[in-house]
């Protein structure tokens, strides 16, 4: 499948920032080296769609690739770089609400960029047992015995180590939407 | 043709570039990858030009000109071009060029002044590569690549020696040797074409071998600018490697009148500076002026330089190098010239100095002679008159060279016993075939060539056992390391680091004794300290002790002109006495040096008379075309492995027993085989090197 | 031999010499630049924007500090022990300056202050707004290296003036003559001798960061042992030897110091990332200073180099990088990229893979002080009683900022070395408000002018970091004034 195909055959799984950033840290221009615009634009493409995988994305992300990616078209020394070009030109027109909402930090409608993933404990079915406490090498999760246990998404690093041990499944994932859940550690319902 | 930039017209020629056609008419438009010795590839970009009736923008340097064709330098598209360009390029360079050894020198840097772009709104990266200095010649800091592939175009293509490409590291992409081999072991030939062409820091020249007090050409070839007469070595090692013997002896002659007598005993201080000694050993530099020599074809006669007569006469006391080569190259200013020798033969220190198993008579005689057929007369076996005097005689200008032949003694006990000699009088002596006694046991007191000198000709004369001793360590002395071997070899018995207390004997030597030093060292005022050891002291039984310690002039009192440090004439850097058309060189002036000092000095001498008798002071000549070598080197096997070639020398058995020739020349095949060894460090100084902004 | 004439010789381009080039031409004289480098600029090169005070920005700005106020707060600062008359013309002179740059075409993105304080501290250590930083060509934003599109717009400034450089080649002393400079001597890239005369020559050469035994002998550092200092190729201490040579008289010199890590350009991401206030201590694990104040680079400086060994450690646990990384750095440096927490983790492990010498890591305190070089029991206690004070809340001992008191308390930790660096040397010739050169008994010296970092003495013992810009600020204005004093005697001559 060539670049532009796998670009315009995203399934619901597949996130095409994600994707994008794929296709490009593959293409040859990576390890050519012997042109700016092929080699340092593809190396910025990299590192700025990295970072909106990474919920890092600025608001001038994509007006900024838009622009390196006209010129790279263009002032590439082979073809490498303007199919490179042609393929991120491409997805940002097709999948602009994507992107925005990767850059606007709202998520990853795919699901693939954990870093737009949150964990959250359900408050009607944590039964308070601690597995999920021991489980967590970041001490992100806050609680003690009989209470509902509550994650501290300022240390969480979306690594899901809690989800895998929770035999409740009262850890869930969640993208944009989130449930609601207590803000400190309340007694439990359940027993 | 003619061809319009920013609506101005200039003339193109067919076939060049849109940047070499701006540059060349003073138009400046940046640019990184594209150099003016290497083929245009057009990867940075930052020449971006824009084209009437054509749309976009096209890199300048890749771009032909056409006639009529009407370019933009700063449009819309090529300026938005050029600037992404060079921010793309700063957002992964480093950012901090305080610690950089190209600061002020970069054309990043300049570029970047030029263009004044900010990277801030890059992601940025640092492509952080550890500095390589394993090299001794060539310093990598490849943290600082552009990847612009000027080096690799310059080792590759220019001069075909390809070990440099772009290389695949985890850091990214970069110039550097393939397989992670070293730059001998991948068969680098340390031109340095990469250096020069290098527009960062990246490939740089290893600190220590740039010496600050020279200019950047003069340190880019150091044997060069450090032989005292300037000679063209790389130039002529060139000739040697491709054969042409008589164009290497012109190539000599250009800057000094006997390359056979410093082909056999200059003291080669341009050796201690070729850079291959980093790798494994000086080129033969020496050696090779003496194969020149003896295969000369004479080519360089053709064009030597003949003026016609001036009516001006010069008189030059002593016809020694210095003396004569003045007086040789006054004469073909056309000046009448008269050389004044006291001894029966010309050759001052060379004849006198030094023993005919390292400079034969016969070849200084013949050197001579070809130096006679400038036009000049030598009166031997005439004391001269004093220089005033032969100024009253007619002459319009006198040089004093009579160079140092007085030994002197060190002021220690027993030294005016039977049996102490001086340097200059026992090898004056042996030269004229009346040698001093020497006995059984002989000891030369003095660590440098002439103590050599001394002692192996005290071998030959048929001593037993010869000894030398000195004040500084083997590393310390003056003399060569081959001289020292050679020494050795002839069974010469060696002390050094030890100092001489007093000579024993009542009526005649019987003794020296001598204490070893455990420190030796010049203080602040430049004063010799030592420190001895304790109970060291021994005493070595000899017969005869020769002086080795150095020479001064003779007879300079008597001549009216102002002396210094004792002796020696005081002259400014003009060659100028105190005394009115009266000059002095060598080492009359400076103290014993070398004798390519001396030759130097003459010269020097010869432009100033010249000039103070209404000449023009060039004595420059001309004695073959200019040739531009080849830019292309090529490959070498091993290169950098390649051990320095030694020539056929007697054994140390053979050699002792009589006062022949002990050093064979290199055989023709021998010296290019040798000449092949030289990293033609001069080759860089062909390269151009773009000029900034600021110089249009 | 190649002769040459003019009226005004400047030695060296960089920021001093080209303000003098320029205003000695514009007043009329015909001027020769020599530089050793193949560009202009120097060290300015890598800065990012001059000191100015009263300037048409800073009050379209709002910013009400006057001359007069810098004036005081300067000698306040400098305990009235440097040239009073000299800071004064410079600081009423600096506004002015800036206007004479933009007119020039310079652009100035806007008036900063290098430091900001923490609220306790701000009445006396509060950095002002007097430094102007320069904006990159066509806009963007500025970072090191902005200061170059003012060199540039100089540079062209001064070739329009018919100002004549002469690149690579660098001036080997001053011709005197009964008492007096008239000229220069010089050597080409190529070995040519030059011999130049001018009625005053202008000595702006930027001082001897890149000669260690300068370095040793005048301010008694040992570089790449006691000091790290930027070492520019080519600051050599020419113009300090030259006018010393030629019976200038000698001011003490300094360092301007500040700190960094050996090889800072190969490991910046760790330069940057270990500036922060987290945790510093000496070699005996003692903290010496609040932490706060690190932002203030000289003033760190001089704390470490108060230090034994004049080394100092930052140490900051997995939990501060944590935090580090998610929400960025507490202090904000203006050198270093804004995002480098992102690539710390890929820096970090090629350097401990390296062995790069100043870094440690370690999963108790006790190894991480034998594997950095501190001593393990006084950082083991050290440890704990700012963990405990950070429990509290407060630092009992600095009084450091609430903000920044987090524990070391979470392994792995890390630890980097911190060294004295500066930003090169600092004065040494003696002049006086004139930029005239003196000789030790203060007499002029006739002819011979000195600007910029060789006469940089208004210091002090410390670069005035409150009055931030001040570097390229006195270089710009010693040689604004000392070509426009060059130029005026030219008239008298020609009278």
């Amino acid at each position: 499948m060539n670049m532009s195909d796998r670009i315009h055959n995203l399934s619901e799984t597949e996130c095409v920032v994600n994707t994008l950033l794929g296709i490009v840290s593959e293409n040859e221009c990576t390890q050519c080296g012997k042109c700016v615009f092929g080699y340092e634009g593809a190396a910025q493409l990299q590192m700025i769609l990295g970072d909106i995988t990474e919920k890092k994305g600025k608001s001038t992300d994509l007006g900024q690739m838009q622009e390196l990616c006209e010129l790279m078209k263009t002032q590439s020394l082979c073809e490498a770089g303007e199919e490179i070009a042609d393929t991120v030109l491409a997805a940002l027109e097709t999948y602009r609400q994507d992107f925005e909402d990767h850059v606007g930090k709202k998520g990853c409608k795919a699901g693939v960029c954990k870093k737009f993933m949150t964990y959250h404990i359900l408050a009607d079915k944590c039964n308070g047992c601690g597995e999920c406490i021991d489980a967590c090498d970041e001490e992100a999760i806050i609680g003690k015995d009989k209470f509902v246990h509550i994650i501290d998404q300022q240390e969480c690093i979306q690594c899901g180590a809690c989800m895998e041990i929770c035999e409740e499944e009262a850890i869930v994932r969640a993208g944009a939407v989130k449930p609601r859940c207590p803000k400190r550690p309340i007694p439990c319902k359940r027993r | 043709m003619k061809i319009q930039i920013d609506g101005k017209e200039i003339e193109a020629l067919e076939g060049e570039s849109i940047l070499d056609a701006a540059l060349r008419a003073g138009i400046f438009i940046p640019h990184l990858c594209s150099h003016p010795d290497l083929e245009a590839k057009g990867g940075c970009r930052l020449c971006s030009v824009e084209i009437g009736g054509e749309e976009g923008a096209f890199p300048a340097c890749k771009t032909k000109v056409r006639e009529g064709m009407e370019v933009t330098v700063n449009g819309p598209v090529s300026s938005k071009v050029r600037k992404m360009a060079m921010e793309l390029i700063l957002a992964t360079h480093p950012a901090d060029c305080t610690g950089c050894p190209k600061y002020g020198k970069c054309e990043l840097q300049s570029m970047y002044q030029y263009m004044g772009v900010s990277a801030e709104r890059w992601r940025k990266k640092s492509r952080s590569v550890a500095n390589d200095d394993s090299n001794p010649l060539i310093s990598h800091l490849f943290t600082r690549c552009v990847r612009c592939g000027r080096c690799i175009r310059a080792c590759q293509e220019l001069r075909g020696v390809r070990v440099l490409d772009y290389i695949r590291t985890p850091a990214g992409i970069r110039a550097g040797v393939l397989e992670g081999k070293s730059l001998k072991d991948a068969g680098c030939r340390f031109c340095g074409a990469c250096i020069e062409v290098c527009p960062t820091g990246s490939i740089m020249d290893q600190v220590k071998i740039m010496k600050e007090e020279r200019s950047y050409a003069e340190n880019i070839v150091p044997c060069r600018s450090t032989c005292p007469a300037h000679i063209d070595i790389p130039r002529y090692i060139r000739y040697i490697k491709a054969g042409e013997f008589g164009k290497a002896t012109a190539v000599v002659r250009e800057k000094v009148p006997f390359p056979e007598t410093l082909g056999s005993i200059c003291n080669h201080a341009c050796e201690n500076e070729c850079k291959r000694n980093e790798l494994n050993g000086a080129v033969s530099i020496c050696k090779l002026k003496r194969a020149a020599a003896v295969n000369d074809s004479g080519m360089w006669k053709e064009r030597t330089r003949k003026e016609a007569p001036t009516g001006k006469k010069a008189a030059v006391i002593g016809a020694g190098p210095s003396g004569l080569t003045a007086a040789y190259y006054l004469a073909k200013k056309g000046h009448d010239v008269t050389v004044f020798e006291k001894n029966e033969k010309a050759g001052g220190q060379c004849r006198y100095g030094i023993p005919s198993y390292r400079l034969p008579d016969e070849l200084l005689d013949r050197e001579i002679a070809v130096m006679l057929e400038a036009g000049f007369q030598l009166e031997t076996q005439t004391a001269a008159p004093m220089p005033k005097e032969l100024l009253e005689q007619g002459y319009d200008t006198v040089l004093v060279a009579i160079g140092t032949h007085q030994g002197t003694k060190l002021p220690m006990e027993g030294n005016d016993l039977p049996g102490v000699y001086v340097n200059a009088d026992f090898l004056r002596n042996a030269r004229h075939g009346t040698p001093l006694p020497v006995g059984e046991k002989v000891m030369v007191l003095g660590g440098g060539n002439v103590a050599y000198d001394c002692a192996r000709t005290a071998v030959r004369l048929g001593a037993q056992e010869v000894h030398m001793a000195c004040l500084e360590s083997e590393a310390q002395m003056t003399s060569t390391p081959d001289e020292i071997e050679e020494g050795r070899q002839e069974g010469i018995i060696l002390h050094p680091a030890h100092s001489f207390l007093r000579i024993l004997g009542t009526d005649k030597v019987q003794g020296v004794e001598i204490q070893k030093i455990d420190k030796f060292y010049f203080d602040e005022d430049r004063r010799a300290v030592m420190e001895l050891v304790e109970g060291s002291n021994q005493v070595i039984a000899v017969d005869h002790v020769i002086f080795a310690v150095g020479q001064k002039p003779e007879g300079t009192k008597q001549m009216e002109l102002e002396l210094t440090h004792g002796p020696y004439i005081r002259a400014d850097e003009n060659l100028r006495t105190s005394m009115e058309g009266v000059f002095a060189a060598g080492d009359v002036v400076t103290g014993t040096k070398s004798v390519i000092a001396a030759i130097a000095a003459g010269r020097r001498a010869a432009e100033q008379m010249d000039l103070y008798l209404g000449g023009d002071g060039d004595i420059s000549e001309k004695l073959l075309e200019d040739e531009t070598p080849s830019p292309y080197i090529g490959q070498a096997e091993g290169f950098a492995g390649l051990d320095r070639v030694e020539p056929g020398i007697k054994t140390a058995a053979e050699r002792t027993k009589d006062f022949a020739l002990v050093e064979q020349p290199f055989t023709c095949e021998q010296a290019q085989c040798e000449a092949g060894r030289c990293l033609q460090c001069d080759l860089r100084l062909q390269l151009h090197r773009p000029k900034l902004w600021n110089e249009y | 031999m190649k002769q040459m004439k003019a009226d005004v010789i400047v030695v060296a381009a960089g920021l001093s010499g080209l303000a003098a080039s320029i205003a000695a031409a514009e007043n009329g004289a015909q001027v020769l630049a020599f530089e050793k480098a193949g560009t202009t600029g120097g060290a300015a090169n890598m800065g990012m924007g001059p000191l100015g005070i009263g300037s048409r920005i800073q009050r379209e700005q709002m910013i009400s500090l006057t001359p007069g106020e810098a004036f005081r707060k300067h000698m306040y600062f400098t305990h009235y022990r440097v040239d009073a008359r000299m800071v004064r013309d410079y600081y009423f002179k600096s506004g002015d300056t800036i206007d004479w740059l933009m007119e020039m075409g310079v652009e100035f993105v806007g008036v900063q202050r290098a430091f900001s304080a923490p609220e306790d501290t701000r009445a006396y250590s509060d950095g002002e707004f007097t430094w102007h930083v320069c904006r990159p060509e066509g806009g963007g934003i500025p970072g090191p290296r902005a200061a170059t599109s003012m060199t540039k717009k100089m540079t062209e400034r001064a070739t329009e003036l018919g100002v004549e450089f002469l690149f690579e080649t660098p001036v080997s002393s001053i011709i005197m003559e009964d008492g007096k400079a008239v000229g220069v001597m010089a050597k080409t890239k190529a070995g040519e001798d030059v011999e130049a005369r001018a009625n005053s020559v202008i000595i702006a050469t930027g001082g001897f960061g890149d000669n260690p035994k300068m370095i040793q002998e005048e301010t008694g550092y040992e570089f790449g042992k006691t000091i790290f200092n930027f070492a520019i190729p080519g600051m050599k201490g020419d113009g300090l030897k030259m006018a010393w040579e030629a019976g200038a008289g000698k001011v003490p010199c300094s360092m301007e110091l500040m700190y960094q890590l050996p090889d800072n350009m190969n490991h910046f991401i760790l330069d940057g990332a270990f500036r922060q206030p987290c945790l510093w201590v000496n070699r005996n694990g003692e903290r010496f200073m609040p932490e706060d104040q690190i932002g203030n680079t000289t003033f760190t400086g001089n704390a470490i180099t108060a230090q034994p060994g004049s080394i100092a450690f930052s140490i900051f646990d997995s939990r501060l990088l944590k935090k580090y990384k998610k929400k960025g750095p507490d202090i904000v440096s203006h050198v270093h990229p804004h995002d480098l927490y992102d690539h710390f983790d890929e820096q970090w492990e090629r350097d401990l893979a390296d062995g790069y010498e100043p870094i440690a890591q370690a999963d108790t305190i006790e190894e991480l002080a034998e594997k950095a070089g501190i001593d393990v029991e006084g950082l083991k206690a050290q440890v704990e009683e700012y963990n405990e004070l950070c429990d509290g809340g407060f630092d009992e001992i600095f009084e450091k900022d609430r903000r920044y008191m987090q524990p070391i308390a979470k392994a792995p930790f890390y630890c980097c070395r911190q060294n004295v660096g500066a930003y090169g040397s600092l004065g040494g010739v003696k002049i006086n408000h004139k930029t005239q050169v003196l000789t030790q008994e203060a007499k002029v010296i006739p002819g011979l002018y000195c600007v910029g970092t060789d006469a940089c003495n208004i210091f002090g013992d410390s670069y005035p970091f409150i009055l931030s810009g001040n570097t390229m600020g006195f270089c710009l204005n010693s040689g604004r004034i000392a070509g426009e004093n060059a130029a005026a005697e030219l008239d008298e001559f020609e009278y």
